[in-house]
């Protein structure tokens, strides 16, 4: 049998934590796929931004809703490059809450680390 | 000697939520061994687990409607892009040609000039005729009340985790308090 583990008596405080922890870990796995889809959205951008540089065709269909409205090269370029500005100020704004999400994971990480040492765990893991 | 009811009265949940009515926060446990001083620990734990089954179809159920109103958000996007694109160009004076969807991969030409009015699709069959500004509008407030739906979605699943959390952590503890209490009673050579 293994040996006995130290009794550790778990306050409110405690709980609140754990809890605390557990919002901020969905949060955080959030933040992650928003900035992934983001990220897609980007690459995709920089290709139409390409493609749109590269093409002759002064006429250009836009989406707009779920329309393809036909407006002019020029247009289509200001309008892409409006949207893909857009998206890089979500990026700054989800990138910022994130390592502000981050950190406080961390502390909380290190304040239950501290106290329960093994009888905790907080690592990453297919649970609940 | 007490029935074993398990736990303060507070931490039993009442019926799974209702949009908006609310269920009771799981309480945190002060002192194990006061708790559990007087009641049978298995009574206790069933009473905990159930509590959490209870917690845990909360928990789907939001979930689930967190995903219904996640797809239909973009959808309303694209409804108020489209129209507003519409009242600017009427208001400039330009026709709108456009590919518009007839099919799956099919698409036609369609060229709009002159639009006062676009037709919303209300739902249960109905659609209705709307001046340009007012669908704008009944469109931006659907979209917002929609944001807000999802911003109270995401603090009940917030609510509805801290009361599994402590759920959780209540069970292990009253496990761990009474194989700590049974193994000292043994140990002590009193009959079990």
């Amino acid at each position: 049998m293994a040996a006995k583990a130290p009794h550790i008596e778990v306050l409110e405080e405690d709980q609140n934590r754990i809890n605390m922890f557990s919002r901020l870990h969905f949060k955080s796995q959030e933040l992650e796929r928003m900035l992934k889809s983001y990220k897609n959205a980007l690459e995709e951008h920089e290709d139409a931004s390409n493609e749109l540089m590269l093409s002759d065709d002064d006429n250009v269909r836009f989406v707009v809703g779920e329309c393809l409205v036909h407006i002019d090269k020029d247009a289509a370029e200001a309008r892409l490059e409006k949207v893909t500005q857009d998206v890089h100020k979500e990026v700054e704004e989800k990138t910022a809450e994130l390592e502000k999400v981050k950190a406080q994971l961390k502390e909380l990480k290190a304040t239950l680390y501290a106290k329960f040492g093994t009888q905790i765990n907080l690592e990453e893991s297919d649970g609940p | 000697m007490s029935d074993g009811a398990a736990g303060p009265s507070s931490s039993s949940p009442a019926a799974p939520e209702q949009s908006g009515v609310p269920v009771p926060k799981a309480e945190f446990i002060e002192d194990v061994a006061a708790f559990l001083a007087d009641k049978d620990a298995d009574k206790v734990l069933a009473q905990l687990q159930d509590n959490l089954r209870t917690y845990r179809m909360i928990q789907d159920d939001l979930a689930q409607k967190r995903g219904r109103t996640m797809q239909k958000l973009p959808e309303l996007r694209r409804a108020v892009e489209i129209v507003k694109e519409l009242i600017e160009r009427e208001s400039a004076g330009e026709a709108t040609t456009t590919d518009f969807l007839l099919a799956e991969g099919v698409y036609a030409k369609a060229k709009i000039k002159g639009a006062k009015t676009v037709n919303l699709w209300l739902g249960a069959d109905v659609m209705l005729e709307y001046p340009l500004e007012e669908a704008a509008t009944l469109l931006a407030e659907n979209e917002s009340n929609c944001r807000a739906n999802l911003k109270t979605n995401e603090e009940s699943l917030a609510f509805i985790k801290d009361s599994i959390t402590t759920t959780e952590v209540s069970i292990a503890r009253v496990y761990n308090f009474d194989l700590e209490r049974r193994r000292k009673h043994k140990d002590a050579g009193g009959s079990s």
